[in-house]
């Protein structure tokens, strides 16, 4: 198995008749490995992966798996085959036990043979620690525990394009980290699309990014030169506690002894006292987002190239 | 989570495999269903108050098997049928309000399979309580009358009560896409009274009475004399043929609804 060659050309979804343009031309091509789908809501992320997983048509553009194009409803169903999807709101059946869901799913997914399809659902409750609670009804989970139904019924049939759209959400840090590093694992020689607010988690995890702002794609290279976008214009300043805030866009705040401090960026010095900071990503994100790098161009990565 | 993904099973091709598929949606749709106590307590409850309230026909005076089996079928089916329908209807929409359908979509699975699943296995789990009540009765009609009754007692729920069932399943598990839960129930409560209840002794054009009526007074009254209340009024007597027609009717009418059914839902989804 290897990962596929997913290429999305000047994609287009619409809603209300075309009044509202969700996604507004966008191409590009996915690597292998862990892919970053950053963007604020209502940015299309969650559309661009609904279209990936073909449960939404678009109104124009194509998105061609391994050079065939989408077009045909049998031509869909074969690469749905191949692709592993865990939505943003993750329904499951309270009434079914893990097992009897992932069961289900497996069949639905195509894996026919029920002594393949008993060893594959063993095999993803054990890659998901939820062997101990398999046959209770999924009702009495913690909400970690139904992300990990979620992503266990996701890699079911072995995807080699897995797609998951806030996976990390909601749950608590431990389990963030354990769901974060259980992603980079299953990564190896598939594609997985990883859609999150928390920049953290794509730093940790994702080579490559892609940001998606207003249907358009904002950002697709390196995860550093993400970062890099904000290099010289990240600044920290200090303020007296009652004083207001500087008017630039501030990346955190930092109550002190003194003051308090502001991590801005702006393309220039905010202040005569303002200390300049080396760019984080979510730094590089954030200028991307106010449009204040110096050039607000698409800067392929490697092995991240503009169709 | 410390394990590592191993490659065991590669699926199987997307295209095959229709009948597991629906077998599985089936058999997860009836676990669903029958464990939901409002289908017991509504359909039992149905069942309970019609045959509770005083009845057309006095059956402890009845000794013919055939007629005794054919009346207590024709007090099962009066009323229970709304109730099938009524904890049937919110199934259809169940997906979108648990938040299923991208999931399900997502798969390579069409929706014909989840469709006859769902008309199958939660048709099944909601016709189970009048199974299970039928048998009740039958042992205690076997307790009075002898084992006679047994073989009557199931011919009688294939022919009497199981194709009316069917049919209001099939709706139940179609209409309701186009007119939501709530408008189904009462849309449903109304049919079944104008169609099998309010007889031609009203003046209203109604099937009450014919062969297209979904109580199975005809097979009652050709196969097991059971009583014909409206077919009577009619001033019609009915024939094999006719009770034939009858249920052949119920059958292809709960077809026709699931295949339209599957046919506008295939043409909305990309899957």
């Amino acid at each position: 198995m290897t990962a596929p060659n997913v290429t999305i050309n000047d994609l287009t979804v619409t809603f209300r008749r075309g009044e509202v343009r969700a996604l507004d031309g966008i191409s590009l091509r996915l690597p292998v490995g862990m892919v970053g789908l950053l963007g604020p809501n209502g940015a299309g992320k969650t559309t661009f992966m609904r279209v990936l997983t073909g449960v939404l048509l678009p109104a124009s553009g194509t998105v061609a798996v391994d050079g065939t194009e989408l077009l045909s409803r049998s031509r869909r169903r074969e690469v749905k085959a191949t692709i592993g999807y865990l939505p943003q709101e993750l329904g499951l059946y309270p009434d079914l036990s893990a097992a009897q869901f992932l069961d289900y799913m497996a069949l639905l997914k195509g894996i026919t043979d029920r002594r393949a399809r008993r060893a594959r659902v063993q095999e993803v409750l054990e890659l998901v620690s939820l062997s101990d609670v398999a046959n209770r009804k999924v009702k009495g989970y913690s909400g970690g525990m139904k992300r990990r139904v979620g992503i266990a019924q996701a890699i079911l049939n072995d995807p080699r394009l897995l797609i998951v759209d806030e996976p990390t959400v909601g749950l608590d840090p431990e389990e963030r980290l354990r769901f974060r590093s259980l992603l980079a694992r299953l990564a190896g020689d598939r594609t997985v699309l990883l859609s999150t607010h928390i920049v953290d988690d794509i730093v940790q995890t994702c080579p490559n990014v892609v940001v998606i702002e207003r249907g358009h794609i904002a950002f697709q290279g390196a995860i550093g030169d993400l970062a890099t976008r904000a290099e010289g214009m990240v600044w920290h300043v200090t303020r007296p506690a009652t004083a207001p805030a500087p008017a630039l866009p501030t990346v955190n705040v930092v109550p002190g002894i003194t003051g308090t401090t502001y991590r801005v960026i702006g393309s220039g010095a905010p202040a005569p006292d303002a200390e300049s900071a080396s760019a984080t990503v979510e730094d590089g994100y954030i200028a991307l987002m106010h449009d204040i790098a110096p050039e607000r161009t698409q800067q392929p990565g490697p092995g991240l190239r503009a169709v | 989570m410390t394990a590592v993904l191993r490659r065991t099973a590669a699926p199987t091709t997307a295209h095959g495999g229709w009948w597991a598929k629906t077998v599985a949606a089936a058999r997860y749709e009836y676990l669903m269903q029958v464990r939901r106590p409002a289908v017991w307590v509504v359909v039992l409850g149905l069942i309970g108050l019609r045959c509770a309230a005083p009845l057309p026909v006095d059956l402890g005076s009845i000794t013919d098997h055939d007629t005794l089996v054919a009346d207590w079928a024709g007090n099962f089916i009066m009323l229970c049928p709304i109730g099938v329908g009524a904890v049937l209807a919110d199934r259809v929409r169940r997906e979108a309000r648990l938040e299923l359908n991208d999931l399900l979509t997502s798969t390579p699975t069409g929706v014909g399979p989840r469709l006859w699943g769902k008309a199958i296995g939660a048709g099944a789990a909601t016709i189970t309580p009048v199974a299970v009540a039928w048998a009740g009765l039958l042992g205690y009609l076997t307790a009075q009358h002898g084992a006679g009754v047994i073989p009557v007692g199931l011919a009688a729920f294939a022919v009497i009560l199981l194709p009316g069932l069917v049919f209001v399943v099939a709706g139940s598990v179609t209409v309701p896409y186009l007119t939501g839960p709530v408008l189904y129930r009462i849309g449903l409560f109304g049919y079944w009274f104008w169609g099998n209840m309010v007889g031609p002794r009203f003046g209203i054009p109604t099937p009450a009475g014919t062969p297209f009526e979904a109580n199975g007074e005809y097979p009652s009254g050709v196969w097991f004399h059971g009583f014909l209340f409206d077919a009577r009024q009619r001033g019609i007597t009915p024939t094999g043929g006719e009770a034939v027609l009858s249920i052949a009717f119920l059958l292809l009418m709960a077809l026709a609804a699931l295949v339209i059914t599957q046919l506008v839902l295939t043409r909305r989804s990309p899957s």
